[in-house]
Protein backbone atom coordinates (compact mmCIF):
# COMPACT_ATOMS: atom_id res chain seq x y z
CA UNK A 1 0.00 0.00 0.00
CA UNK A 2 3.03 2.31 -0.46
CA UNK A 3 1.16 3.91 -3.25
CA UNK A 4 -1.11 5.85 -0.60
CA UNK A 5 2.41 8.05 0.39
CA UNK A 6 2.83 9.74 -2.76
CA UNK A 7 1.32 13.25 -2.23
CA UNK A 8 -0.11 13.53 -5.82
CA UNK A 9 -2.22 10.58 -5.45
CA UNK A 10 -3.14 12.06 -1.76
CA UNK A 11 -3.97 15.33 -3.56
CA UNK A 12 -6.35 13.72 -6.85
CA UNK A 13 -8.19 11.43 -3.73
CA UNK A 14 -9.02 14.37 -1.85
CA UNK A 15 -9.66 16.31 -5.18
CA UNK A 16 -12.52 13.42 -6.55
CA UNK A 17 -13.80 13.25 -2.97
CA UNK A 18 -14.48 16.97 -3.25
CA UNK A 19 -16.25 17.06 -7.10
CA UNK A 20 -18.12 13.36 -6.12
CA UNK A 21 -19.53 15.30 -2.79
CA UNK A 22 -20.38 17.74 -5.10
CA UNK A 23 -22.41 15.66 -7.67
CA UNK A 24 -23.97 14.08 -4.55
CA UNK A 25 -25.76 17.44 -3.26
CA UNK A 26 -27.54 17.36 -6.68
CA UNK A 27 -27.80 13.73 -6.79
CA UNK A 28 -29.40 13.74 -3.46
CA UNK A 29 -32.46 15.75 -5.01
CA UNK A 30 -33.08 13.64 -7.88
CA UNK A 31 -30.80 15.32 -10.25
CA UNK A 32 -28.67 12.69 -11.85
CA UNK A 33 -26.65 14.89 -13.42
CA UNK A 34 -23.72 13.79 -16.43
CA UNK A 35 -22.63 17.13 -17.16
CA UNK A 36 -20.90 18.09 -13.67
CA UNK A 37 -17.16 17.89 -15.11
CA UNK A 38 -17.88 20.58 -17.34
CA UNK A 39 -19.22 23.00 -14.05
CA UNK A 40 -15.81 21.85 -12.63
CA UNK A 41 -14.21 22.81 -15.90
CA UNK A 42 -15.79 25.97 -15.30
CA UNK A 43 -14.43 26.81 -11.96
CA UNK A 44 -10.98 25.50 -13.57
CA UNK A 45 -10.83 27.84 -16.14
CA UNK A 46 -11.89 30.98 -13.95
CA UNK A 47 -10.01 30.27 -11.42
CA UNK A 48 -7.06 29.60 -13.50
CA UNK A 49 -7.62 32.94 -15.71
CA UNK A 50 -7.90 34.70 -12.59
CA UNK A 51 -4.49 33.69 -11.01
CA UNK A 52 -2.31 33.73 -14.33
CA UNK A 53 -3.29 36.37 -16.35
CA UNK A 54 -4.59 38.76 -13.78
CA UNK A 55 -2.84 37.78 -10.81
CA UNK A 56 -5.20 36.89 -7.77
CA UNK A 57 -4.08 35.44 -4.84
CA UNK A 58 -4.70 31.72 -5.23
CA UNK A 59 -7.47 31.26 -2.44
CA UNK A 60 -9.48 34.46 -3.70
CA UNK A 61 -9.61 32.91 -7.28
CA UNK A 62 -10.70 29.34 -6.33
CA UNK A 63 -13.13 30.88 -4.39
CA UNK A 64 -14.51 33.11 -7.07
CA UNK A 65 -14.15 30.35 -9.65
CA UNK A 66 -16.21 27.90 -7.70
CA UNK A 67 -19.31 31.11 -6.99
CA UNK A 68 -18.80 31.57 -10.85
CA UNK A 69 -19.47 27.94 -11.14
CA UNK A 70 -22.46 28.08 -8.76
CA UNK A 71 -23.96 30.59 -11.50
CA UNK A 72 -23.47 28.23 -14.15
CA UNK A 73 -25.22 25.75 -11.99
CA UNK A 74 -27.90 27.39 -11.67
CA UNK A 75 -28.38 27.96 -15.60
CA UNK A 76 -27.82 24.61 -16.38
CA UNK A 77 -30.89 23.47 -13.45
CA UNK A 78 -33.27 25.83 -16.07
CA UNK A 79 -33.74 23.24 -18.92
CA UNK A 80 -33.53 20.36 -16.66
CA UNK A 81 -36.54 21.49 -14.91
CA UNK A 82 -38.59 19.94 -17.66
CA UNK A 83 -36.68 16.83 -17.67
CA UNK A 84 -36.35 13.92 -15.35
CA UNK A 85 -34.33 10.50 -15.13
CA UNK A 86 -32.84 9.27 -18.65
CA UNK A 87 -33.86 12.13 -20.07
CA UNK A 88 -32.01 14.57 -17.30
CA UNK A 89 -29.03 13.04 -17.53
CA UNK A 90 -28.84 13.21 -21.16
CA UNK A 91 -29.76 17.01 -21.42
CA UNK A 92 -27.26 17.42 -18.67
CA UNK A 93 -24.53 15.39 -21.05
CA UNK A 94 -25.13 17.54 -23.65
CA UNK A 95 -24.82 20.68 -21.72
CA UNK A 96 -21.55 19.65 -20.36
CA UNK A 97 -20.42 18.89 -24.27
CA UNK A 98 -21.48 22.41 -25.02
CA UNK A 99 -19.62 24.08 -22.30
CA UNK A 100 -16.75 21.67 -23.70
CA UNK A 101 -17.11 23.02 -27.62
CA UNK A 102 -16.75 26.47 -25.94
CA UNK A 103 -13.67 26.08 -24.77
CA UNK A 104 -12.36 24.10 -27.58
CA UNK A 105 -13.23 27.03 -29.76
CA UNK A 106 -12.81 30.30 -27.21
CA UNK A 107 -9.13 31.63 -28.00
CA UNK A 108 -8.04 33.48 -24.89
CA UNK A 109 -7.91 30.20 -22.77
CA UNK A 110 -5.91 28.65 -25.43
CA UNK A 111 -8.94 26.94 -27.25
CA UNK A 112 -7.83 22.94 -27.70
CA UNK A 113 -4.41 23.15 -27.13
CA UNK A 114 -5.14 24.32 -23.29
CA UNK A 115 -4.06 26.68 -20.81
CA UNK A 116 -1.35 26.38 -17.96
CA UNK A 117 0.64 28.31 -15.65
CA UNK A 118 -1.66 27.69 -12.62
CA UNK A 119 0.12 26.75 -9.30
CA UNK A 120 -0.84 26.64 -5.50
CA UNK A 121 -2.46 23.40 -4.38
CA UNK A 122 -0.82 21.34 -1.92
CA UNK A 123 -1.94 18.51 -0.11
CA UNK A 124 -2.84 20.63 3.24
CA UNK A 125 -5.01 22.66 1.48
CA UNK A 126 -7.05 19.87 -0.16
CA UNK A 127 -7.61 18.35 3.25
CA UNK A 128 -9.09 20.96 4.76
CA UNK A 129 -11.08 21.78 1.88
CA UNK A 130 -12.32 18.54 1.94
CA UNK A 131 -12.97 18.52 5.72
CA UNK A 132 -15.01 21.95 4.89
CA UNK A 133 -17.17 20.06 2.81
CA UNK A 134 -17.73 17.10 4.41
CA UNK A 135 -19.19 19.32 7.24
CA UNK A 136 -20.96 21.76 4.93
CA UNK A 137 -22.62 18.24 3.43
CA UNK A 138 -23.09 16.93 6.72
CA UNK A 139 -25.00 19.56 8.01
CA UNK A 140 -26.89 20.05 4.57
CA UNK A 141 -28.09 16.92 4.53
CA UNK A 142 -29.80 16.58 8.52
CA UNK A 143 -31.13 20.48 7.16
CA UNK A 144 -34.61 21.60 6.34
CA UNK A 145 -32.95 21.68 2.68
CA UNK A 146 -31.25 18.68 2.45
CA UNK A 147 -34.52 17.18 3.87
CA UNK A 148 -36.68 18.94 0.91
CA UNK A 149 -33.81 17.94 -1.61
CA UNK A 150 -34.62 13.94 -0.42
CA UNK A 151 -38.02 14.80 -0.85
CA UNK A 152 -38.15 15.95 -4.62
CA UNK A 153 -35.75 13.04 -5.12
CA UNK A 154 -38.70 10.54 -3.22
CA UNK A 155 -41.52 11.85 -4.92
CA UNK A 156 -42.04 15.40 -7.27
CA UNK A 157 -45.79 14.90 -6.46
CA UNK A 158 -45.82 14.41 -3.33
CA UNK A 159 -42.85 17.61 -2.49
CA UNK A 160 -45.20 19.51 -4.79
CA UNK A 161 -48.04 18.61 -2.44
CA UNK A 162 -46.34 19.49 0.63
CA UNK A 163 -45.95 23.22 -0.42
CA UNK A 164 -42.32 22.82 -1.14
CA UNK A 165 -41.00 24.90 -4.20
CA UNK A 166 -39.44 22.31 -6.26
CA UNK A 167 -38.36 24.52 -8.72
CA UNK A 168 -36.03 26.45 -6.87
CA UNK A 169 -34.98 23.21 -5.18
CA UNK A 170 -33.98 21.86 -8.06
CA UNK A 171 -32.25 24.94 -9.22
CA UNK A 172 -30.27 25.34 -5.45
CA UNK A 173 -29.78 21.26 -6.10
CA UNK A 174 -27.60 22.03 -9.05
CA UNK A 175 -26.10 25.61 -7.98
CA UNK A 176 -24.76 24.17 -4.66
CA UNK A 177 -23.30 20.89 -6.11
CA UNK A 178 -21.92 22.53 -8.77
CA UNK A 179 -19.96 24.69 -6.66
CA UNK A 180 -18.44 22.30 -4.72
CA UNK A 181 -17.72 20.33 -7.89
CA UNK A 182 -16.28 23.39 -8.70
CA UNK A 183 -14.19 23.66 -6.10
CA UNK A 184 -12.59 20.56 -6.34
CA UNK A 185 -12.15 21.65 -10.24
CA UNK A 186 -9.90 25.27 -9.69
CA UNK A 187 -8.04 23.09 -7.18
CA UNK A 188 -7.33 20.58 -9.91
CA UNK A 189 -6.41 23.21 -12.16
CA UNK A 190 -3.52 24.60 -9.54
CA UNK A 191 -2.31 21.01 -8.73
CA UNK A 192 -1.87 20.34 -12.83
CA UNK A 193 -0.52 23.41 -14.01
CA UNK A 194 -1.85 22.96 -17.10
CA UNK A 195 -5.62 22.28 -17.84
CA UNK A 196 -7.11 21.71 -21.59
CA UNK A 197 -11.26 21.14 -22.63
CA UNK A 198 -10.31 17.48 -22.51
CA UNK A 199 -9.94 17.23 -18.37
CA UNK A 200 -13.58 18.22 -18.10
CA UNK A 201 -15.27 15.83 -21.01
CA UNK A 202 -17.96 13.35 -20.75
CA UNK A 203 -15.87 10.66 -19.76
CA UNK A 204 -14.95 12.70 -16.54
CA UNK A 205 -18.76 13.51 -15.61
CA UNK A 206 -19.38 9.78 -15.85
CA UNK A 207 -16.65 8.60 -13.37
CA UNK A 208 -17.80 11.39 -10.87
CA UNK A 209 -21.08 9.99 -11.29
CA UNK A 210 -19.83 6.11 -10.78
CA UNK A 211 -18.12 7.53 -7.68
CA UNK A 212 -20.91 8.29 -5.98
CA UNK A 213 -23.29 5.87 -7.41
CA UNK A 214 -20.80 3.08 -6.04
CA UNK A 215 -20.23 3.76 -2.94
CA UNK A 216 -23.89 4.07 -2.07
CA UNK A 217 -25.71 7.33 -2.66
CA UNK A 218 -27.84 7.16 -0.03
CA UNK A 219 -25.60 8.87 2.54
CA UNK A 220 -22.19 10.71 1.93
CA UNK A 221 -20.01 8.29 3.59
CA UNK A 222 -21.02 5.84 0.73
CA UNK A 223 -19.44 8.85 -1.89
CA UNK A 224 -16.52 9.14 0.11
CA UNK A 225 -15.74 5.35 -0.05
CA UNK A 226 -16.82 4.98 -3.03
CA UNK A 227 -14.16 7.82 -4.56
CA UNK A 228 -11.78 6.52 -2.30
CA UNK A 229 -11.64 2.58 -3.58
CA UNK A 230 -12.45 3.68 -7.64
CA UNK A 231 -9.92 5.99 -7.39
CA UNK A 232 -7.42 3.68 -5.71
CA UNK A 233 -8.33 0.56 -8.16
CA UNK A 234 -6.51 2.02 -10.84
CA UNK A 235 -3.39 2.80 -9.12
CA UNK A 236 -3.57 -0.26 -7.42
CA UNK A 237 -3.43 -2.19 -10.76
CA UNK A 238 -0.89 -0.12 -12.19
CA UNK A 239 1.46 -2.97 -12.75
CA UNK A 240 -1.10 -4.38 -15.18
CA UNK A 241 -1.02 -1.40 -16.85
CA UNK A 242 -2.79 -1.57 -20.08
CA UNK A 243 -5.37 -3.68 -18.48
CA UNK A 244 -6.02 -1.73 -15.06
CA UNK A 245 -9.31 0.13 -16.75
CA UNK A 246 -10.54 -3.65 -18.36
CA UNK A 247 -10.55 -4.19 -14.57
CA UNK A 248 -12.06 -1.64 -13.15
CA UNK A 249 -14.84 -1.93 -16.40
CA UNK A 250 -15.39 -5.57 -14.56
CA UNK A 251 -15.49 -4.65 -11.18
CA UNK A 252 -18.36 -1.92 -11.71
CA UNK A 253 -20.37 -4.68 -14.03
CA UNK A 254 -20.05 -7.01 -11.35
CA UNK A 255 -21.06 -4.57 -8.40
CA UNK A 256 -23.67 -3.22 -10.32
CA UNK A 257 -25.23 -7.27 -10.44
CA UNK A 258 -24.18 -7.89 -7.12
CA UNK A 259 -24.83 -4.43 -5.02
CA UNK A 260 -26.74 -1.69 -7.11
CA UNK A 261 -27.93 0.12 -4.22
CA UNK A 262 -23.82 1.18 -3.42
CA UNK A 263 -21.28 -0.29 -1.21
CA UNK A 264 -22.79 1.78 1.86
CA UNK A 265 -26.69 2.05 2.39
CA UNK A 266 -28.88 4.29 5.35
CA UNK A 267 -29.80 0.33 6.42
CA UNK A 268 -26.32 -0.62 6.66
CA UNK A 269 -25.44 2.42 8.42
CA UNK A 270 -28.13 2.00 11.06
CA UNK A 271 -26.90 -1.65 11.58
CA UNK A 272 -23.08 -0.71 12.07
CA UNK A 273 -24.68 2.11 14.53
CA UNK A 274 -26.85 -0.46 16.34
CA UNK A 275 -23.85 -2.95 16.41
CA UNK A 276 -22.12 0.07 18.51
CA UNK A 277 -24.87 0.37 20.30
CA UNK A 278 -25.30 -3.11 21.15
CA UNK A 279 -21.53 -2.93 22.15
CA UNK A 280 -21.59 0.01 23.89
CA UNK A 281 -24.39 -1.56 26.32
CA UNK A 282 -23.24 -4.83 26.92
CA UNK A 283 -19.61 -3.05 28.12
CA UNK A 284 -21.57 -1.01 30.25
CA UNK A 285 -23.49 -4.02 31.71
CA UNK A 286 -20.03 -5.88 32.03
CA UNK A 287 -18.67 -2.97 33.88
CA UNK A 288 -21.67 -2.80 36.26
CA UNK A 289 -21.48 -6.39 36.60
CA UNK A 290 -17.65 -6.18 37.44
CA UNK A 291 -17.83 -3.37 39.40
CA UNK A 292 -21.06 -4.95 41.30
CA UNK A 293 -18.66 -8.06 41.82
CA UNK A 294 -15.68 -6.09 43.33
CA UNK A 295 -17.56 -4.26 45.92
CA UNK B 1 -24.69 22.79 -51.18
CA UNK B 2 -26.31 19.98 -53.25
CA UNK B 3 -23.42 18.10 -52.17
CA UNK B 4 -23.14 19.31 -48.50
CA UNK B 5 -26.78 17.83 -48.24
CA UNK B 6 -25.67 14.52 -49.82
CA UNK B 7 -22.71 14.40 -47.11
CA UNK B 8 -25.17 15.01 -44.60
CA UNK B 9 -27.59 12.18 -45.73
CA UNK B 10 -24.64 9.49 -45.69
CA UNK B 11 -23.90 10.66 -41.85
CA UNK B 12 -27.02 11.31 -41.09
CA UNK B 13 -28.37 7.88 -41.99
CA UNK B 14 -25.13 5.93 -40.30
CA UNK B 15 -26.37 8.40 -37.07
CA UNK B 16 -30.22 6.72 -37.57
CA UNK B 17 -28.68 3.47 -37.84
CA UNK B 18 -26.79 3.92 -34.49
CA UNK B 19 -29.89 6.06 -32.79
CA UNK B 20 -32.50 2.90 -34.07
CA UNK B 21 -30.56 0.24 -31.63
CA UNK B 22 -30.40 2.45 -29.34
CA UNK B 23 -34.39 3.13 -29.53
CA UNK B 24 -35.16 -0.53 -29.90
CA UNK B 25 -33.72 -1.14 -26.43
CA UNK B 26 -35.49 1.63 -24.79
CA UNK B 27 -38.35 0.74 -26.24
CA UNK B 28 -38.40 -2.64 -25.10
CA UNK B 29 -36.31 -2.37 -21.40
CA UNK B 30 -37.11 1.45 -21.02
CA UNK B 31 -33.53 1.57 -20.36
CA UNK B 32 -30.47 2.95 -21.99
CA UNK B 33 -27.22 0.87 -23.58
CA UNK B 34 -24.68 3.27 -22.87
CA UNK B 35 -21.72 0.65 -24.18
CA UNK B 36 -24.01 1.24 -27.83
CA UNK B 37 -21.74 2.86 -29.19
CA UNK B 38 -18.49 0.43 -28.20
CA UNK B 39 -19.99 -2.02 -30.09
CA UNK B 40 -20.27 -0.02 -33.01
CA UNK B 41 -16.94 0.59 -32.71
CA UNK B 42 -16.43 -2.91 -32.33
CA UNK B 43 -18.32 -3.31 -35.27
CA UNK B 44 -16.22 -1.66 -37.40
CA UNK B 45 -13.30 -3.12 -36.47
CA UNK B 46 -14.47 -6.52 -37.13
CA UNK B 47 -15.47 -5.45 -40.60
CA UNK B 48 -11.81 -4.16 -41.00
CA UNK B 49 -10.12 -7.67 -39.80
CA UNK B 50 -12.44 -9.56 -42.30
CA UNK B 51 -11.34 -7.10 -45.26
CA UNK B 52 -7.61 -7.26 -43.91
CA UNK B 53 -6.98 -10.24 -42.36
CA UNK B 54 -9.24 -12.98 -43.90
CA UNK B 55 -9.02 -10.75 -47.41
CA UNK B 56 -12.91 -11.26 -47.99
CA UNK B 57 -14.87 -8.58 -49.78
CA UNK B 58 -16.82 -5.83 -48.18
CA UNK B 59 -20.49 -7.58 -48.18
CA UNK B 60 -18.80 -10.32 -46.09
CA UNK B 61 -17.07 -7.25 -44.27
CA UNK B 62 -20.49 -5.58 -43.11
CA UNK B 63 -22.22 -9.06 -42.62
CA UNK B 64 -19.02 -10.34 -40.28
CA UNK B 65 -19.53 -6.76 -38.55
CA UNK B 66 -22.70 -7.24 -38.12
CA UNK B 67 -23.03 -10.77 -36.51
CA UNK B 68 -19.78 -10.07 -34.81
CA UNK B 69 -21.27 -7.06 -32.82
CA UNK B 70 -24.57 -9.07 -32.82
CA UNK B 71 -23.48 -11.86 -30.48
CA UNK B 72 -21.24 -9.18 -28.52
CA UNK B 73 -24.92 -7.27 -27.78
CA UNK B 74 -26.09 -10.58 -26.33
CA UNK B 75 -22.72 -10.83 -24.08
CA UNK B 76 -24.02 -7.68 -23.12
CA UNK B 77 -27.60 -8.47 -22.12
CA UNK B 78 -26.59 -11.59 -19.90
CA UNK B 79 -23.77 -9.66 -18.71
CA UNK B 80 -25.69 -5.84 -18.03
CA UNK B 81 -28.80 -6.47 -17.98
CA UNK B 82 -30.21 -9.50 -16.83
CA UNK B 83 -28.53 -9.93 -13.68
CA UNK B 84 -28.64 -5.81 -12.43
CA UNK B 85 -32.24 -5.43 -10.75
CA UNK B 86 -35.03 -2.92 -12.28
CA UNK B 87 -35.59 -0.93 -9.43
CA UNK B 88 -32.59 1.17 -9.59
CA UNK B 89 -32.54 2.72 -13.16
CA UNK B 90 -28.83 3.80 -12.97
CA UNK B 91 -27.25 0.64 -11.88
CA UNK B 92 -28.20 -0.79 -15.88
CA UNK B 93 -27.00 2.34 -17.19
CA UNK B 94 -23.29 2.38 -15.36
CA UNK B 95 -23.05 -1.52 -15.66
CA UNK B 96 -23.18 -0.97 -19.31
CA UNK B 97 -20.91 2.04 -19.45
CA UNK B 98 -18.53 -0.59 -17.31
CA UNK B 99 -18.94 -2.94 -20.05
CA UNK B 100 -18.31 -0.34 -22.77
CA UNK B 101 -14.95 0.61 -20.95
CA UNK B 102 -13.75 -3.22 -21.08
CA UNK B 103 -14.41 -3.57 -24.74
CA UNK B 104 -12.95 -0.32 -25.57
CA UNK B 105 -9.52 -0.67 -23.40
CA UNK B 106 -9.20 -4.40 -25.08
CA UNK B 107 -9.66 -2.92 -28.31
CA UNK B 108 -6.82 -0.41 -27.36
CA UNK B 109 -4.66 -3.51 -26.07
CA UNK B 110 -5.28 -5.36 -28.90
CA UNK B 111 -5.08 -2.93 -32.13
CA UNK B 112 -3.12 -0.16 -30.13
CA UNK B 113 -4.49 3.79 -29.61
CA UNK B 114 -3.88 4.61 -33.36
CA UNK B 115 -6.38 4.90 -35.95
CA UNK B 116 -6.55 2.27 -38.41
CA UNK B 117 -6.62 2.86 -41.73
CA UNK B 118 -9.10 0.86 -43.91
CA UNK B 119 -7.62 -0.45 -46.95
CA UNK B 120 -7.43 1.01 -50.64
CA UNK B 121 -8.50 -2.65 -52.19
CA UNK B 122 -12.22 -1.73 -50.85
CA UNK B 123 -12.31 2.00 -52.08
CA UNK B 124 -14.83 1.90 -55.24
CA UNK B 125 -14.76 3.73 -58.26
CA UNK B 126 -16.37 7.02 -57.57
CA UNK B 127 -19.80 8.88 -60.21
CA UNK B 128 -19.52 12.67 -61.30
CA UNK B 129 -23.07 13.21 -61.80
CA UNK B 130 -23.13 16.98 -63.50
CA UNK B 131 -21.11 18.87 -60.83
CA UNK B 132 -21.58 16.45 -57.94
CA UNK B 133 -18.71 14.12 -57.65
CA UNK B 134 -20.47 10.34 -55.62
CA UNK B 135 -18.46 7.84 -54.45
CA UNK B 136 -19.86 4.30 -54.69
CA UNK B 137 -18.92 3.66 -51.24
CA UNK B 138 -21.61 6.46 -50.16
CA UNK B 139 -24.08 4.72 -52.84
CA UNK B 140 -23.62 2.04 -50.79
CA UNK B 141 -23.59 2.93 -47.56
CA UNK B 142 -27.12 4.78 -48.50
CA UNK B 143 -28.45 1.91 -50.47
CA UNK B 144 -27.13 -0.40 -47.28
CA UNK B 145 -28.78 2.12 -44.25
CA UNK B 146 -32.20 2.65 -46.49
CA UNK B 147 -32.49 -1.44 -46.89
CA UNK B 148 -31.64 -2.16 -43.12
CA UNK B 149 -34.00 0.80 -41.63
CA UNK B 150 -36.74 -0.96 -44.16
CA UNK B 151 -35.87 -4.23 -42.94
CA UNK B 152 -36.00 -3.29 -39.60
CA UNK B 153 -39.60 -1.29 -39.88
CA UNK B 154 -40.88 -4.59 -41.83
CA UNK B 155 -39.54 -6.87 -39.06
CA UNK B 156 -41.11 -5.02 -35.89
CA UNK B 157 -44.19 -4.53 -37.27
CA UNK B 158 -44.68 -7.16 -40.04
CA UNK B 159 -43.36 -10.60 -38.09
CA UNK B 160 -44.43 -12.45 -35.33
CA UNK B 161 -41.19 -11.46 -33.43
CA UNK B 162 -41.69 -8.06 -34.10
CA UNK B 163 -44.82 -8.18 -32.92
CA UNK B 164 -43.83 -9.72 -29.68
CA UNK B 165 -41.35 -7.36 -29.51
CA UNK B 166 -44.08 -4.78 -29.20
CA UNK B 167 -46.08 -6.35 -26.68
CA UNK B 168 -43.42 -6.57 -24.50
CA UNK B 169 -42.74 -3.26 -25.00
CA UNK B 170 -46.07 -1.99 -23.99
CA UNK B 171 -46.51 -4.49 -20.92
CA UNK B 172 -43.81 -7.24 -20.07
CA UNK B 173 -46.02 -8.67 -17.52
CA UNK B 174 -48.94 -8.97 -19.97
CA UNK B 175 -46.66 -9.94 -22.58
CA UNK B 176 -45.66 -12.52 -20.07
CA UNK B 177 -49.17 -14.20 -19.38
CA UNK B 178 -50.03 -13.65 -23.05
CA UNK B 179 -47.33 -16.48 -23.60
CA UNK B 180 -44.28 -14.50 -24.81
CA UNK B 181 -40.75 -15.81 -23.82
CA UNK B 182 -39.62 -12.01 -21.97
CA UNK B 183 -36.13 -13.13 -21.89
CA UNK B 184 -35.80 -14.52 -25.01
CA UNK B 185 -37.53 -11.21 -27.02
CA UNK B 186 -35.05 -9.20 -24.62
CA UNK B 187 -31.81 -10.91 -26.03
CA UNK B 188 -33.42 -10.71 -29.49
CA UNK B 189 -33.45 -6.86 -28.93
CA UNK B 190 -30.30 -6.41 -28.04
CA UNK B 191 -29.18 -8.82 -31.29
CA UNK B 192 -30.75 -6.92 -33.48
CA UNK B 193 -29.90 -3.26 -32.02
CA UNK B 194 -26.41 -4.71 -32.11
CA UNK B 195 -26.86 -5.53 -35.30
CA UNK B 196 -27.70 -2.20 -36.72
CA UNK B 197 -24.50 -0.80 -34.52
CA UNK B 198 -21.83 -3.09 -36.31
CA UNK B 199 -23.37 -2.23 -39.96
CA UNK B 200 -22.86 1.64 -38.81
CA UNK B 201 -19.43 0.67 -37.76
CA UNK B 202 -18.66 -0.51 -41.18
CA UNK B 203 -20.31 2.37 -42.44
CA UNK B 204 -18.27 4.80 -40.50
CA UNK B 205 -15.03 2.99 -41.07
CA UNK B 206 -15.74 3.44 -45.01
CA UNK B 207 -16.77 6.93 -45.08
CA UNK B 208 -14.24 8.58 -42.50
CA UNK B 209 -11.08 5.47 -44.31
CA UNK B 210 -10.16 5.01 -41.03
CA UNK B 211 -10.89 3.73 -37.63
CA UNK B 212 -9.76 4.38 -34.06
CA UNK B 213 -11.05 2.61 -30.61
CA UNK B 214 -12.04 6.18 -29.12
CA UNK B 215 -14.72 6.64 -31.93
CA UNK B 216 -17.30 4.39 -30.11
CA UNK B 217 -17.87 7.15 -27.38
CA UNK B 218 -18.19 10.16 -29.68
CA UNK B 219 -19.88 9.03 -32.38
CA UNK B 220 -22.28 6.94 -29.80
CA UNK B 221 -22.98 10.00 -27.61
CA UNK B 222 -24.28 11.88 -30.60
CA UNK B 223 -26.21 9.01 -31.55
CA UNK B 224 -27.69 9.24 -28.47
CA UNK B 225 -28.66 12.63 -28.86
CA UNK B 226 -30.25 11.74 -31.90
CA UNK B 227 -32.58 9.05 -30.81
CA UNK B 228 -33.72 11.33 -27.82
CA UNK B 229 -34.28 14.24 -30.74
CA UNK B 230 -36.60 11.80 -32.46
CA UNK B 231 -37.95 10.63 -29.47
CA UNK B 232 -36.88 7.79 -27.68
CA UNK B 233 -38.41 4.33 -28.84
CA UNK B 234 -39.67 5.63 -31.67
CA UNK B 235 -38.54 4.04 -34.89
CA UNK B 236 -39.32 6.41 -37.31
CA UNK B 237 -38.28 9.62 -35.07
CA UNK B 238 -35.06 8.10 -35.09
CA UNK B 239 -34.52 8.00 -38.62
CA UNK B 240 -35.84 11.47 -39.35
CA UNK B 241 -33.60 12.91 -36.34
CA UNK B 242 -30.28 10.67 -37.68
CA UNK B 243 -30.70 12.53 -40.93
CA UNK B 244 -31.80 15.93 -39.82
CA UNK B 245 -28.49 16.16 -37.17
CA UNK B 246 -26.29 14.58 -40.18
CA UNK B 247 -27.29 17.15 -42.37
CA UNK B 248 -27.27 20.33 -40.01
CA UNK B 249 -23.08 18.48 -38.45
CA UNK B 250 -21.88 18.47 -42.19
CA UNK B 251 -23.24 22.43 -43.44
CA UNK B 252 -22.37 23.76 -39.93
CA UNK B 253 -18.45 21.61 -40.70
CA UNK B 254 -18.45 23.57 -43.97
CA UNK B 255 -20.09 26.96 -43.18
CA UNK B 256 -19.21 27.27 -39.65
CA UNK B 257 -15.69 25.46 -38.84
CA UNK B 258 -15.54 21.63 -37.81
CA UNK B 259 -15.13 22.49 -34.00
CA UNK B 260 -18.80 24.07 -33.53
CA UNK B 261 -20.26 20.99 -35.51
CA UNK B 262 -20.06 18.90 -32.59
CA UNK B 263 -21.85 21.18 -30.79
CA UNK B 264 -24.86 21.02 -33.18
CA UNK B 265 -26.45 17.58 -32.24
CA UNK B 266 -26.23 19.11 -28.58
CA UNK B 267 -27.96 22.55 -29.33
CA UNK B 268 -30.61 20.67 -31.19
CA UNK B 269 -30.96 18.00 -28.01
CA UNK B 270 -31.38 20.97 -25.57
CA UNK B 271 -33.86 22.93 -28.03
CA UNK B 272 -36.00 19.43 -28.29
CA UNK B 273 -35.97 18.95 -24.94
CA UNK B 274 -36.86 22.14 -23.49
CA UNK B 275 -39.82 22.83 -25.91
CA UNK B 276 -40.71 19.23 -26.86
CA UNK B 277 -40.26 17.19 -24.25
CA UNK B 278 -41.13 13.92 -26.21
CA UNK B 279 -38.76 14.17 -28.75
CA UNK B 280 -40.05 15.08 -32.41
CA UNK B 281 -42.41 11.87 -32.96
CA UNK B 282 -42.18 10.68 -29.60
CA UNK B 283 -45.34 9.57 -27.19
CA UNK B 284 -45.82 11.35 -24.03
CA UNK B 285 -45.75 7.39 -22.49
CA UNK B 286 -42.19 7.23 -23.30
CA UNK B 287 -41.15 10.20 -21.20
CA UNK B 288 -42.81 9.02 -18.15
CA UNK B 289 -41.09 5.55 -18.25
CA UNK B 290 -37.72 7.48 -18.14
Amino acid sequence: MDIIASPALQIIVGINIIMALGLFITVSAGQFSLGHASLAGIGAYISAVLTVNLHWPFLAAVIVGALAAGIFGAIFAIPALRTRGIYLSVLTLGLGELVRVFFSTFEYTGGVAGFGGMKGTTVGIVYLTLLFCLIAVGILMRSPLGRAFQTVAADEMVAEALGLNTVRLKVLAFSLGGMMTALGGALYAHFMFFIDPHSFNYNQSVFLLIFVVFGGMESMWGVVLGTLILTLLPEYFRGLDQWRMVIYGLVLIFMMAVRPQGIITKRLLRKVGRGFAYINKRNKELWRFESNSKS
Amino acid sequence: MLQQLINGLMLGSTYALIALGYSLVFGVLGLINLAHGEIFMLGGFIGLMVVTVAQLSLPFAILGAMIGAGLIGIILELLCFRPVKRSYFLAPALSTIGFGIVVRDLMVNYVGSEPKVFPSTVQLPDFQIGSLLISSVQLLILGASLFLMVGLTLFVNRTSLGRAMRAVAENPVVAQLQGVNVARITMITFFVSALLAGAAGVFIGLRIGKLSPFIGTSVGLKALAVVIIGGLGNINGAMLAGLLVGMLEILASAYLGAAYSDAIPWTLLIIILVFRPSGLLGSKTNVDRA
